[in-house]
């Protein structure tokens, strides 16, 4: 009989994330291959774990063809060099890509069917432009099961503004100024930087390296978003100022059971607590976390009271607005992406959830007073996802 | 440039030419590594080659970082070439069409002088070998203060010997002060005339040509972290095929005896290139660096100059060339090639006919030792297109990228 485990985030690491398209680092870098790059980087910082050990390898992707297709989960397994007898697949549910692929082994190792697991995700939005090539099914037009707009992702964020007047244009603005100077000084502290794989890049000027994200924006003013224009909508509020944009890059993690973790030799960084997801209307999808987290905290026991540490996605500024506005919590809340969020580092749809992860971990870890955290995200067609972890690092004088 | 290259402007007017491409890269205890790429712009099926023009901008980039290397700019040099090359060593057609001893000097000095600029360059340099290195493309390797392999190299060599001409922009002279002169004999001679072998990439590395080897999945990221501890002195390298007093003045005079004695028993003397080398090699043990690239200058000026290179590069373009691709059959082009590739037949023809890396191949009918034979009866094998003298190096690419 499988024994039931604590499930826990050993540790996680990205690649730097960039610009998508041909101005972008990544252009002529392969997805799988930025996939490899990270997976060899974690297993190299974790030389505890016997690589023959790990009993499952999920890799998500959005877009799943060319360099993102043939089970990336398998493909990048054998790429990156882990023995054959490592099994892997591929994971979807959009910009929750890597969240699932996280939740997905957490419930395989809780069951007691594995000891290690690595989940991440990747997208390459330029290769792989969100939705290309997608055929729609013509029931969601013909029986109005899901409006059109809803299939663009900035429709459904203009729509949240249109449901909560009090989510003002100014309001998003100012909370992506605030996403971009959080992570330029979490840049400064080098808080961001020991969890990058640094990947070699080939461009037509010869070789490079890429050792840091390429869309942040430190220089953005309140002035400079005010003016930028609403491509979604005439006079609408949803610019690329406070928006994620469109990215390319790689999240890889290693969950294991608590026991087999410490067994190795390695240090959990967070203990999964609870996760969830939910569905809400396609066509404002970016209240998804919403729901989840609603449900998430109910499955934990806890209340929102009890989360000392937030990661949010910020698909949309107005999104993660909508979440704090429902859970009563301040726009400035210093407990909420406190390095600044996707509208600055970017969003590379399927390898943000991981993303998260590893920035709550290391807040954690300078914040021994904090017990529980949330890492939650919205997800396109109307979801939610939600996950919430404990601090192994909590010394118990909380008050929260 | 210091080096006359009167006659060898001429030459260069079709070269296509491998750029040196530079990107300064952060290393990750502070410092910048100036990286150079060697890169011609065209796909795995035209491997980067060395010819004049080639070689004066690769001068000119390692001129312009001496020069950032000495105002503080950059802490370290690097090279590496395009994926699945280093570089296929010196442009075959370039080198066949040399049309004096004194244009053949040149190219010797040409090369010492440019690829020498990886040496007291002020800061330390390194050559990442990421993929396929022959002769020239092994000497910007020797010529730098470091190296490091990639374990899926298909082949590093020096196939000079086997072509009738001698490696003559530093091998002959680096190769043994660094790895001993029992193995340069190996490489440099022995190896090209069984067959022109080449050596693995873990070959390469046990014998003490390249100092680290890592795997292919994230090679340059691990040879950059490499040169980084090296340039903070966290790894320091050592190596142990470098000759010693007692290597200097008792194995190194008997080696080079035995493998003469060897040499005339098995081909006789009529082939220069493997005794050119041979001297070399010799001189290598009490000559300094300028004085073993200047013994390099002459014995190159004199063979690629001379008759035995004109006839074996003639016999090599029979067997490699014109085996594969026979004069006035149909353009290879019209089997649904890439657009970007594709264009006239004769341009496709001439694009893979100048290919050094065919060198590689273990074709059994064109080493200068079998010219006089070649040149007296038809040899079975090389009027034969066999699937044996392909580019093993080339296919290998090719099934690589599929």
């Amino acid at each position: 009989m499988a024994e039931r485990t604590e499930v826990v985030f050993v540790d996680g690491v990205r690649t730097p994330f960039g610009r998508a398209g041909e101005k972008g680092m990544y252009w002529q870098t392969r997805a799988d291959d930025l996939v490899v790059k990270a997976m060899k980087g974690l297993l190299d910082r974790n030389p505890g774990l016997d690589p023959a050990e790990i009993d499952d390898v999920a890799i998500a992707a959005t877009t799943q063809t060319g360099d993102q297709g043939l089970t990336l989960g398998r493909t990048t397994a054998l790429l990156a060099g882990l023995p054959r007898s490592v099994p892997g697949y591929a994971i979807d549910r959009m910009c929750a890509g890597a969240m699932t692929s996280v939740t997905t082994v957490a419930g395989a190792i809780a069951f007691g069917a594995y000891d290690f697991a690595l989940a991440g995700g990747v997208e390459h939005m330029g290769r792989h432009p969100m939705g290309f090539d997608a055929d729609p099914n013509p029931r969601f037009l013909t029986e109005r099961l899901v409006s059109a707009e809803a299939l663009n992702m900035g429709n459904t964020a203009e729509r949240i503004h249109d449901r909560f007047p009090q989510l003002t244009k100014e309001r998003s603005d100012r909370y992506a100024l605030r996403s971009q100077q959080k992570l330029a000084a979490a840049y400064d502290g080098e808080h961001i930087q020991p969890d990058l794989v640094s990947v070699a890049v080939k461009t037509d000027a010869g070789w490079g390296l890429a050792d840091r994200d390429e869309a942040p924006r430190p220089e953005t003013t309140l002035e400079g978003l005010s003016t930028l224009r609403t491509p979604f909508r005439p006079h609408g509020r949803v610019t690329a100022g406070n928006s994620s944009g469109l990215n390319d890059g790689a999240t890889v993690s290693l969950i294991a059971s608590e026991q087999a973790a410490v067994r190795a030799g390695l240090t959990p960084k967070m203990r999964l607590v609870s996760f969830a997801f939910m569905g809400v209307e396609p066509e404002i999808m970016g209240i998804g976390p919403v729901p989840s987290t609603e449900k998430a905290l109910r499955k934990a026991g806890l209340t929102i009271d009890d989360i000392g540490l937030f990661e949010l996605n910020e698909a949309f500024a107005v999104q993660v607005l909508s979440l704090l506005d429902h859970f009563g919590i301040d726009d400035d809340d210093p407990r909420v992406n406190p390095w600044g969020g996707a509208i600055a580092v970017g969003h590379p749809l399927a390898s943000s959830g991981v993303r998260l992860m590893i920035q709550l971990a290391r807040q954690f870890e300078l914040h021994p007073e904090v017990r529980y955290g949330l890492t939650a995200m919205c997800v396109g067609l109307g979801q939610g996802g939600s996950v919430i972890w404990e601090n192994p690092h909590f010394d118990g004088k909380a008050t929260r | 440039m210091s080096v006359d290259t009167s006659q060898l402007v001429e030459l260069s007017a079709d070269e296509v030419v491998t750029h040196s491409y530079v990107r300064d890269v952060n290393l990750a205890s502070g410092g910048v590594l100036a990286l150079v790429t060697l890169d011609n712009d065209r796909d795995h099926r035209r491997p980067s080659t060395l010819g004049p023009a080639t070689l004066i901008e690769f001068s000119s980039t390692m001129d312009v970082l001496r020069g950032r290397a000495a105002a503080g700019e950059i802490q370290a040099i690097g090279v590496t070439g395009k994926p699945y090359f280093l570089a296929a060593g010196a442009d075959l057609s370039k080198v066949g069409q040399i049309p004096s001893r004194d244009a053949g000097k040149q190219m010797a000095m040409l090369g010492h002088d440019a690829l020498g600029k990886l040496h007291d360059a002020g800061v330390p340099t390194f050559v990442f070998i990421n993929g396929l290195a022959l002769g020239g493309g092994m000497e910007i390797a020797l010529n730098a203060d470091y190296r490091t392999v990639d374990a899926t190299a298909p082949a590093l060599a020096f196939p000079e010997v086997f072509l009738g001409i001698i490696p003559g922009w530093g091998g002959a002279w680096l190769l043994p002060n660094l790895i001993g002169i029992e193995n340069a004999l190996k490489v440099i001679v022995e190896n090209p005339l069984k067959n022109n072998r080449t050596l693995k990439a873990k070959e390469a590395f046990d014998l003490g040509i390249a100092d680290a080897i890592f795997g292919s999945a994230s090679f340059l990221e691990e040879s950059l972290a490499w040169a980084d501890k090296v340039v903070h002195g966290a790894v320091r390298v050592t190596r142990p095929n470098v000759p010693g007093k007692i290597e200097r003045a008792v194995k190194w005079d008997a080696a080079i005896g035995i493998a003469r004695k060897t040499l005339q028993s098995r081909i006789g003397t009529v082939a220069k290139s493997p005794y050119a080398a041979l001297d070399l090699l010799a001189g290598a043990k009490r000559a300094s660096r300028e004085e073993g690239f200047a013994a390099e200058d002459e014995a190159l000026a004199d063979l690629v100059s001379g008759d035995q290179f004109r006839a074996s590069i003639y016999a090599f373009d029979l067997v490699q060339k014109r085996a594969k691709h026979p004069a006035g059959a149909p353009s290879p082009t019209s089997r649904g090639r890439s657009r970007k590739s594709a264009s006239s037949a004769q341009d496709s023809w001439r694009r893979s006919s100048r290919c050094c890396s065919s060198a590689s191949s273990r074709c059994r009918s064109s080493s200068p030792t079998s010219i006089r034979r070649a040149s007296t009866r038809a040899s079975p094998a090389s009027a034969r297109p066999s699937t044996s003298c392909r580019p093993r190096v080339a296919s290998a690419a090719t099934s690589r990228t599929d």
